[in-house]
């Protein structure tokens, strides 16, 4: 194939490109202009403190799918109905090419509500560990105390290696069905494996719930009401 | 030794051009706006990692994340590589990053959404400024 003899190769204009940076630094001052940045800024800002009030008084559905972050979740009593459970491993990453595999329980609620709700998430922003607080509805306190405040989450998918919970109580169940066929309240739950150990129950209610949690996938809405979100430094428990 | 020192000074000499020439890149662009937008794209897209299958099947919700954090890296970049386009960059950035917020948790944990409408604000209002008075005197045409 010949060549074109114009085409100019690629170093030469990388080396053109730097040239041209560089004499371009040398004409005038630029810099960000505040005053119009704010022309966006400001009501951007102000259509999100909007969202975030319609989204407190349960208007506005959030959207939620973290994924191999390590979090904590708590709640005081989740009522379940379609719920469907089984064991298998993740792999999580650990800095090695394959990740780390690790025995989990993937459990999902067709739909679920939450007595209060009260998740953190652990993370390091340049070498600084902060936490991640989000409480919704009514506050974790131990107390069932239902009200009006009830968060309500369709199709929560919740991968964890330890639940606790102080009471519980399952009917409608199925033990020991496959695992790849699994299903919660008609949906499959996905991710099973052929032959493996899963359940299936219709009325789930799981009172003082505490999960260390790797995943969650709500593919259907939630509502939060009483929303609160904050950003702490240090590392601060639930 | 002669040559040791001399390489030495070689290193140093092409250091200070490299740093200089990185000043000159940075005085071009709208650069800390870009890097906020990358940031914050990353925050909200980090938060998403699963494998794909897992992705497809969760729908909107596991999309949301690769889409919205994605497009605010890619506006970002765009800021840095092409300028010129820096007003619509800088506004599609503001509304991915405030559409993150409803779509992908809460933006990124509320960082994402913040570092987003912070850079993109900053790439949309960047510009020619009239020069420094005081400078203009001491250093010319700085």
């Amino acid at each position: 194939m010949p060549r074109l003899p114009q085409r100019t190769p690629p170093w030469a204009r990388l080396r053109n490109w730097a040239g041209e940076v560089r004499d371009a630094a040398a004409t005038g001052r630029r810099g960000t202009r505040w005053s119009r940045a704010s022309l966006v800024a400001v009501p951007a800002l102000g259509v999100a403190s909007a969202l975030g009030v319609a989204m407190a008084q349960g208007v506005v559905a959030a959207n939620f799918f973290v994924s191999g972050q390590p979090f904590t979740l708590r709640s005081d009593q989740v009522n379940g109905s379609g719920f469907a459970a089984f064991l298998h491993s993740r792999q999580l990453a650990d800095g090695s090419a394959a990740g780390k595999g690790e025995a989990m329980a993937r459990a999902g609620f067709q739909s679920a509500r939450l007595d209060g709700l009260c998740a953190v998430i652990h993370q390091t922003i340049l070498g600084l560990p902060y936490t991640l607080e989000l409480n919704a509805g009514s506050p974790v306190d131990g107390k069932a105390d239902g009200g009006p405040d009830v968060i309500d989450a369709y199709n929560l998918i919740l991968e964890a290696n330890a639940v606790q919970g102080a009471q519980s109580q399952f009917s409608e169940m199925v033990l020991g069905k496959t695992a790849h066929q699994v299903q919660m309240g008609g949906q499959p739950l996905e991710g099973g494996t052929v032959g493996a150990f899963g359940l299936e129950a219709g009325v789930v209610r799981v009172t003082g719930l505490r999960a260390d949690a790797f995943t969650a996938e709500i593919s259907g809405n939630i509502t939060l009401p009483k929303l609160a979100l904050g950003i702490v430094p240090g590392t601060v428990e639930c | 030794m002669v040559t040791v020192t001399a390489r030495a000074v070689d290193a140093a000499k092409s250091c200070a051009a490299a740093l200089r020439w990185f000043t000159a890149f940075r005085r071009t662009r709208p650069f800390w706006g870009g890097l906020w937008m990358v940031l914050g794209g990353w925050a909200v897209m980090s938060l998403t990692f699963a494998p794909i299958a897992v992705v497809l099947t969760a729908g909107f919700a596991g999309i949301s994340g690769y889409l919205l954090g994605g497009g605010l890296i890619l506006f970002g970049l765009c800021a840095w590589f092409a300028p010129r386009g820096r007003h619509l960059v800088g506004f599609l950035g503001v509304l991915f990053a405030v559409a993150s917020l409803v779509g992908s948790n809460l933006g990124g944990f509320l960082v994402g959404m913040l570092l987003g409408v912070l850079g993109g604000a900053m790439t949309f209002g960047w510009g020619p400024k009239r020069p420094r008075e005081s400078t203009v005197d001491s250093e010319g045409a700085a």
